[in-house]
């Protein structure tokens, strides 16, 4: 990959360990960052795109592992790295917001101690008077009050919580920062003001943010580059607006004549069947099975690989390519 | 045709059986001991065991005797499984009427709230809270008792509350779940809800009260009777400790007497708490450790 | 807040007033028995006055009600009535004498065995090793479940009777008084040293399976994922983010088994005939010197309620979710 991609993960897979077969939660994922982008990751409930965040930040706990692949952050294969090694990287360059923030912050510490404990793991000899001011910075930045240190998380609306998460995230100016379901719990008007908060991000700080979501209309919104995932596997990457215009993959066809407009009338359309059972995928294309494209002998045979169609634009598809 | 299908039954049922080890490990040793008591009882009738004098007094284990005589002359062994199958009268009687009571009232707690629930949160919480062990006690002193069953109405007088307590907490979290709207919106009457959607949960929950309630039981029995208020006439665990101090066993080096029945006693209890533990795990998939 | 003194006021009520009935309900009437020892214990006329006396200073006069009066008067200045086998002696003094024995063995075994057991239960429940999970889970499990009377059985066995190391029971030796000598001290502890581990060995066990649950269901919380995801370093999160959220429901769970502690206490100083309050209960119970009976289990009631909301009342210091409610 060029120099330009600084995040660049390889080949990764990542199983979950049952008592008879292992699930497959990500199989062969490849997919790159660049600087100062915002790369959107979107799929369905259930399609790995939580697992690949949760990966790359070596937080897999079992029955999950990792089965195979390199997470090349800045050069360094990230797992490969000794756990206290890793852990100097963790929050200081990568940062993460996870899925369910209403519960990631500790119920018996106050907010104010808890980002400042971020700050302290990572840097030294910070006064306390410093932190404070630090602290106060932060919560402002993310439209927080400065009375908000003080509090207890259950004292906070998840709006609030969600800000606060993202405060912490940015706390150190990380150079990337993971949001998994930024927006989900909350309702529409919060989740623009969120989704505003992590384009201001990006623009102040230069990081680069892997926004991960199903929310199309959330993508479409602030990602710059989209990655379309399904039951595990990449099916398509590229710029978002000409991704929009054109679809390569069928399954990113589906998944944007799904998406309502109130500027156009337009027919939504479904599509038939349920994701498949990651235990035992469907042989060759694991989108076989609802593809309206479906050609008997191909599909069901050969795994299709993701490859470059046109300039910047990646599919996994048997139509496209071969 | 038929044995095909009588076997096909027999695997489905095994199938739906839950699958816990604990489960099994203890109700097996429960049942294992239950059936040898009552097997040994039907060949040898009680009074033979505790009639003294049959044999001579303060042997220690002996090919005669496996596990000694006491200072009366009677085989220890044989006092066994009369004490087992006594202490467990005793536990059913006392499990049985705290399980249900306790169900009724933590029930009734639960579902019509208010002052009711006030009330009788109240009672229970007194009866959680305050130890049971030293009223018992008292209790047991003023009245001079000498059969079984006075002593499992002793000791159902406390057994109702924890029952109560956790059965109210079941019908709290369950009155709200969705499918009780479901089914008020749907138009079943009160007593139909009450049968159909609470009961099969508030079943599980009992089962493992029932059981803890047992355990309670044999061993507040065990504890009251050591003190020497337990039933005067009867052969249980308890008692035959009891026996045992009096005679000074442990002193005069009679070791096989007092621990016969203290190990009999952790074995069923080992059993039971197995048991339990396990049911908590089938009725609470959460607390299963991973990897079964 | 309120609303907790007042159910504690109600329940102690409702204690002595049970304490009240027991002995005017149950059947046999304990009184009259009360009264025909007096007659034996040396009393040989039996004269219409001193059964009047005796009937006065049981609070026996009068009907249900007067002597339901006269009970909780007295009750209120600190007097329990006169024990029988121990004649005039009042049932105040004699638990007094026995109280600070069982304070002593109380305190140090439900101090120790809650701060050893929930961080022993710690350890284990973090330790990724499976060696000793698998090693201290089983036995921590299996002497929680032995009680304490059964404990001190096996210890007087073990280290009483056939290692000799330890005496067979009581507080002292005989002879010897408490005192600040180092002689006395040393001979106190000799005697406490088995009634303290019968308590202790089930109490730990006790914390140890209780705490290893709950940080088990901690470990798996969304923020001490989050702990590590910020790169904190693993001993912190353990003894910040973990332990600091395990304990909270730790000491509710020590308020609740007050009561249970001490009622296995009181069966093992029995075993032991160490002079706590325990023993007490068991003489006055072989001697049916029920007003004794009736006092110590108005003291044992009294405490543990005490006891109890003294936690409660700490409790919302503790945990800033339940005080932050009150506001």
């Amino acid at each position: 990959m060029s120099a330009e991609y600084f995040l660049s993960i390889q080949n990764l897979s990542v199983y979950y360990a049952t008592s008879t077969v292992p699930v497959r939660a990500v199989e062969g994922v490849t997919l790159s960052a660049k600087k100062n982008e915002i790369l959107g990751i979107v799929g369905e409930s259930g399609c790995g795109k939580s697992t690949l965040a949760i990966a790359t930040f070596r937080l897999i706990q079992p029955p999950g592992y990792i089965k195979a692949g390199k997470v090349v952050f800045d050069n360094v294969d990230i797992l490969k790295l000794s756990e206290e090694e890793f852990r100097k990287t963790r929050w200081d360059r990568v940062s993460l917001i996870p899925q369910s923030s209403m519960n990631a912050l500790n119920p018996v510490m106050r907010i104010e101690r808890q980002i400042e404990d971020a700050i302290r793991a990572h840097r030294r000899g910070i006064s306390k008077t410093e932190m404070k001011k630090r602290v106060e910075e932060l919560l402002a930045s993310v439209g927080l009050e400065p009375r908000v240190s003080k509090m207890y998380p259950h004292e906070l609306s998840g709006g609030m919580k969600q800000r606060v998460i993202i405060a912490m995230a940015i706390a150190l100016s990380p150079d990337l920062i993971i949001a998994d379901e930024p927006t989900t719990a909350l309702d529409v008007v919060v989740q623009k003001g969120i989704l505003q908060l992590l384009q201001d991000i990006k623009q102040n700080l230069e990081s680069t943010i892997i926004l991960i979501t199903h929310d199309m209309a959330a993508q479409s919104e602030i990602a710059d580059r989209l990655a379309v995932m399904y039951a595990g596997k990449i099916a398509e990457i590229g710029e978002i607006n000409a991704m929009f215009k054109n679809p390569l993959h069928p399954y990113t066809q589906a998944l944007q004549s799904a998406v309502p407009s109130i500027v156009e009338k337009k027919t939504l359309k479904g599509l038939s069947g349920l994701p498949p059972d990651l235990r035992n995928p469907p042989a060759g294309c694991n989108f076989h099975p609802r593809c309206p494209y479906y050609m008997r002998g191909k599909c069901d045979v050969d795994e299709p690989k993701l490859m470059e169609i046109k300039k910047g634009r990646f599919a996994a598809c048997h139509l496209q390519g071969d | 045709m038929k044995v095909a299908s009588t076997q096909s039954t027999v695997k489905n049922l095994v199938s739906k059986l839950p699958r816990n080890l604990k489960f099994w490990a203890g109700t097996i040793m429960f049942l294992g001991t239950c059936i040898i008591s009552i097997a040994y009882l039907s060949f040898v009738p009680p009074d033979r065991i505790i009639r003294p004098g049959l044999a001579p007094p303060s042997r220690p284990p002996s090919s005669s005797h496996l596990l000694g005589t006491d200072s009366l002359g009677r085989d220890v062994l044989a006092q066994l499984p009369l004490s087992a199958l006594n202490s467990l009268q005793v536990g059913l009687i006392v499990a049985l009427i705290g399980t249900v009571i306790g169900a009724i009232i933590g029930f009734s707690a639960g579902y019509y709230g208010g002052i009711v629930d006030l009330v009788l949160r109240g009672a229970t919480d007194t009866f959680i809270t305050i130890p049971m062990l030293p009223i018992l006690i008292t209790i047991a002193s003023f009245m001079r008792v000498v059969h079984i069953w006075m002593t499992a109405l002793i000791l159902a007088i406390p057994s109702w509350a924890w029952p109560a307590r956790q059965i109210r907490a079941q019908v709290l979290s369950l009155k709200e779940r969705e499918f009780i709207y479901m089914s008020r919106l749907s138009g079943m009457s009160s007593t139909e809800i009450i049968f159909k959607d609470l009961m099969p949960h508030m079943l599980q929950y009992m089962g493992a009260n029932f059981v803890f309630a047992i355990i309670w039981a044999i061993l507040a029995e065990a504890g009251i009777s050591m003190l020497g208020l337990g039933p005067q006439h009867t052969m249980t665990i308890g008692m035959m400790i009891y026996w045992a101090n009096s005679y000074v066993a442990l002193v005069r080096g009679l070791w096989w007497w007092i621990f016969s029945p203290i190990l009999l006693l952790i074995w069923i209890i080992t059993s039971l708490y197995l048991t339990h533990t396990g049911l908590d795990e089938i009725i609470n998939p959460r607390l299963r450790e991973q990897g079964g | 807040m309120v609303r907790r003194l007042i159910s504690y006021i109600a329940v102690m009520w409702l204690a002595v007033t049970i304490n009240f009935m027991i002995p005017r309900l149950t059947p046999g009437n304990p009184i009259q028995t009360i009264l025909n020892r007096f007659m034996t214990y040396g009393v040989t006329q039996g004269n219409q006055e001193i059964v009047e006396e005796y009937m006065r200073r049981f609070g026996l006069e009068g009907d249900v009600f007067t002597q339901y009066i006269s009970y909780l008067r007295e009750l209120l200045s600190g007097r329990l009535g006169m024990s029988i086998t121990n004649f005039p002696a009042p049932v105040e003094d004699l638990i007094m004498r026995s109280l600070p024995w069982t304070m002593f063995l109380l305190s140090i075994t439900t101090l120790v065995s809650w701060i050893a057991g929930n961080l022993l239960g710690a350890i284990v429940g973090w330790s990724r090793s499976s060696k000793t999970t698998a090693i201290i889970g089983p036995v921590a499990w299996i002497l929680s479940q032995i009680p304490y009377y059964i404990m001190a059985l096996i210890l007087i066995f073990v280290f009483a009777y056939s290692v000799r190391a330890f005496p067979l029971g009581g507080a002292m030796s005989t002879g010897m008084t408490p005192r600040l000598s180092w002689e006395s001290i040393c001979d106190l502890l000799w005697h406490a040293a088995l009634p303290i581990l019968s308590i202790l060995i089930g109490s730990i066990g006790w914390w140890v399976v209780s705490m290893r649950a709950m940080i088990s269901n901690v470990l798996g919380e969304d923020y001490i994922m989050m702990a590590k995801a910020k790169g904190l370093k693993s001993s912190y999160i353990m003894t910040g983010y973990a332990l600091k959220n395990a304990l909270l429901p730790q000491v509710t769970g020590l308020a609740l088994s007050l009561g249970n502690i001490l009622s296995g206490a009181i069966l093992a100083e029995v075993v032991f005939a160490y002079p706590g309050l325990g023993w007490l209960l068991w003489s006055s119970v072989t001697g049916l010197d029920y007003p004794m009976i009736q006092g110590i289990l108005l003291l044992i009631i009294f405490s543990v309620c005490t006891a109890t909301l003294f936690i409660d009342l700490i409790y919302p210091l503790v945990d800033p979710r339940i005080r932050y409610e009150r506001k």
